[in-house]
């Protein structure tokens, strides 16, 4: 509870006491030292004792009352908020429902500024509906001034003011505040940066889409490029968007210029929210100089479902693989009990360990530690080629994972040939 | 005696916001549903099931103490298996690795705050028509069972 209200006072509380019982020993021992003591207890000892005792005893029982009427008083005035915002939550229901007109809500009894509880109902509410009843809520916030509060606070020198207003817009998905909050995105402090990002993220996703760069959506992703963002940050942005996700995600993998990181982000994203319509941007990226964005691309596009044919026969060719698909048909397994598999000379990306079983079985393939830019650590495990199913079947596999890409660390291998297993 | 008209369904709205309680209820008693209980304690929930019979649940997923899939888990041994019990989840948490999970959990809906007041009305109607729909076919469907 401390957190909530009251800290400065409980500290100046604190103080005070130890302050007090610090003055009061130190005192006791000056007289103790000048034995001036006698007067108060028969011995000087049984003075210095039982000052300390009482000295002690006040303090404690001071410290006792104020942490019952601290208790008893924050317990009062959170009943009384709740009840402000019950009171005004049901006045805002109404108006957004219009069971109310809203002359009547606000000429009537409304203040002229609105209280903390008036603010908080409307902006809970604000979480929870859109649509019609979002922007009447939204027209009282810019009736009563808040929209332009919180828009000053978020240029507060209090970093506490500031994070409220991020948050206070993140939940009132004001359109007017979508500037402010992308303008923060160069923040230097990661956390103001993450908050906005969220808050910029879901007010775009309830504004009006428009298309081209100085439209909100270009807008966004100039300053997704730009902002200095950790991928897990980076990608929840991208999921708030909700339906709007899809335009960023388009636009960001179409940039030649484009960050790894952020590359990698898009990737995933667009495989998370399975945008199967852009699996031709996602394809581009099978064949990027980074294996991890390659891995990323293929993972999206196994969650996505499909691949386009032309990225395919490109991936073949990449990899050094003869293909025998020609765009329509699907490939089919060579009939050599040896596949041939690609050196791994080809790539500097990619490294290999040796095979066994005396040369039958393929390398191992893994992603090179000279890769320029990994997403973490964690990410640096082997990249294998070799399917873990039975040796007949094993040229079967190629086909089912180079025309079917699924990581063996995500989801398991695709069933090579159908169901032949 | 079971409800068969739609807008006397019992519905039961479980979320530990009081603001979405609030909000729940006005909607659907505006839109002429008059069966509606709620709760924000989500441990009520299972009791409230029993007590109530809800023909439809909504239902909020990040609850403190039990959560929504917690809540489902609970209800699952209670739902008879020849009967269609609509869950409508509402909830803020849009990854959609959530959505599968509820919706294998045993939610038959979902929708994503905030919500469009009429978009809600809509599932709700359309989950309640099947419930009912589901509810007329069950005697021609045991008695199909038995004859076969």
């Amino acid at each position: 509870m401390w957190r909530r209200y009251g800290d400065a006072i409980y500290t100046l509380v604190t103080f005070a006491v130890f302050g007090f019982e610090t003055l009061a020993l130190g005192a006791l021992s000056i007289s103790f030292l000048l034995g001036r003591t006698t007067g108060i207890a028969s011995t000087p000892v049984e003075g210095v004792l039982l000052a300390t005792l009482t000295s002690t005893a006040s303090a404690l029982a001071l410290l006792g009352f104020f942490l019952l009427g601290y208790h008893f008083t924050s317990t009062l005035r959170d009943r009384w908020h709740v009840e402000q915002l019950d009171a005004w939550t049901e006045r805002w229901i109404g108006l957004a429902l219009e069971d109310t007109p809203a002359e009547q809500i606000a000429d009537g009894s409304m203040p002229r500024r609105l209280p903390r509880a008036a603010v908080d109902a409307v902006l809970s509410l604000l979480e929870v509906v859109k649509g019609e009843e979002g922007d009447r809520l939204k027209a009282v916030l810019a009736r009563h001034g808040v929209d332009r509060l919180l828009l000053r606070h978020l240029r507060s020198g209090h970093l506490t003011a500031r994070l409220d207003a991020i948050e206070s817009l993140g939940k009132a998905r004001l359109p007017q505040a979508f500037d402010a909050l992308l303008g923060l995105l160069e923040h230097p402090k990661p956390v103001v940066r993450r908050m906005a990002v969220r808050a910029a993220a879901g007010t775009l996703a309830t504004m009006t889409p428009e298309p081209g760069p100085e439209g909100p959506g270009g807008r966004f992703t100039a300053a997704l490029k730009g902002a200095s963002l950790k991928s897990g940050v980076a990608q929840e942005s991208l999921l708030l968007l909700e339906t709007r996700a899809g335009a960023v995600l388009r636009d960001l993998l179409a940039e030649p210029d484009l960050g790894d990181r952020l590359r990698w982000v898009a990737l995933e994203t667009t495989g998370r929210l399975g945008l199967a319509d852009m699996a031709g941007e996602v394809a581009a990226s099978t064949t990027h100089p980074d294996p991890e964005l390659r891995a990323a691309a293929f993972r999206a596009l196994h969650r996505l479902g499909s691949v386009p044919r032309t990225r395919t026969r490109r991936c073949w060719t990449r990899c050094g693989t003869r293909s025998t698909s020609s765009g329509s048909r699907p490939a089919t397994p060579r009939p050599s009990s040896r596949p041939r598999w690609p050196s791994p000379r080809s790539n500097p990306g990619w490294g290999t360990t040796p095979g066994g079983s005396g040369g039958r079985r393929p390398p191992r393939w893994h992603a090179s530690a000279t890769t320029a830019w990994r997403p973490s650590r964690g990410r640096r495990r082997p990249i294998p080629t070799r399917p873990p199913v039975r040796w007949p079947y094993r040229s079967c596999w190629r086909r089912a994972c180079w025309t079917q890409p699924a990581p063996a660390w995500s989801r398991g291998w695709p069933e090579p040939c159908g169901a032949r297993r | 005696m079971e409800t068969l008209r739609p807008k006397d369904a019992r519905i039961l709205v479980v979320d530990d916001e009081r603001v979405n309680v609030v909000l729940l209820e006005r909607i659907l008693e505006q839109d002429g549903y008059t069966n509606v209980r709620s709760t924000t304690k989500s441990e009520q929930a299972v009791a409230l099931y029993d007590e109530f019979e809800p023909d439809l649940i909504l239902l909020d997923l990040h609850m403190p103490g039990l959560d929504g899939f917690a809540v489902m888990e609970r209800l699952e041994d209670r739902i008879a298996r020849d009967t269609f019990l609509p869950i409508l989840i509402l909830t803020a948490d849009i990854r959609p690795e959530v959505k599968r999970r509820a919706l294998s959990a045993g939610a038959k809906d979902f929708v994503t705050k905030p919500f469009d007041r009429t978009e809600v009305l809509l599932r709700i109607q359309n989950l309640l028509e099947t419930r009912f729909l589901h509810m007329r076919l069950r005697p021609e469907l045991a008695s199909e069972g038995q004859a076969t």
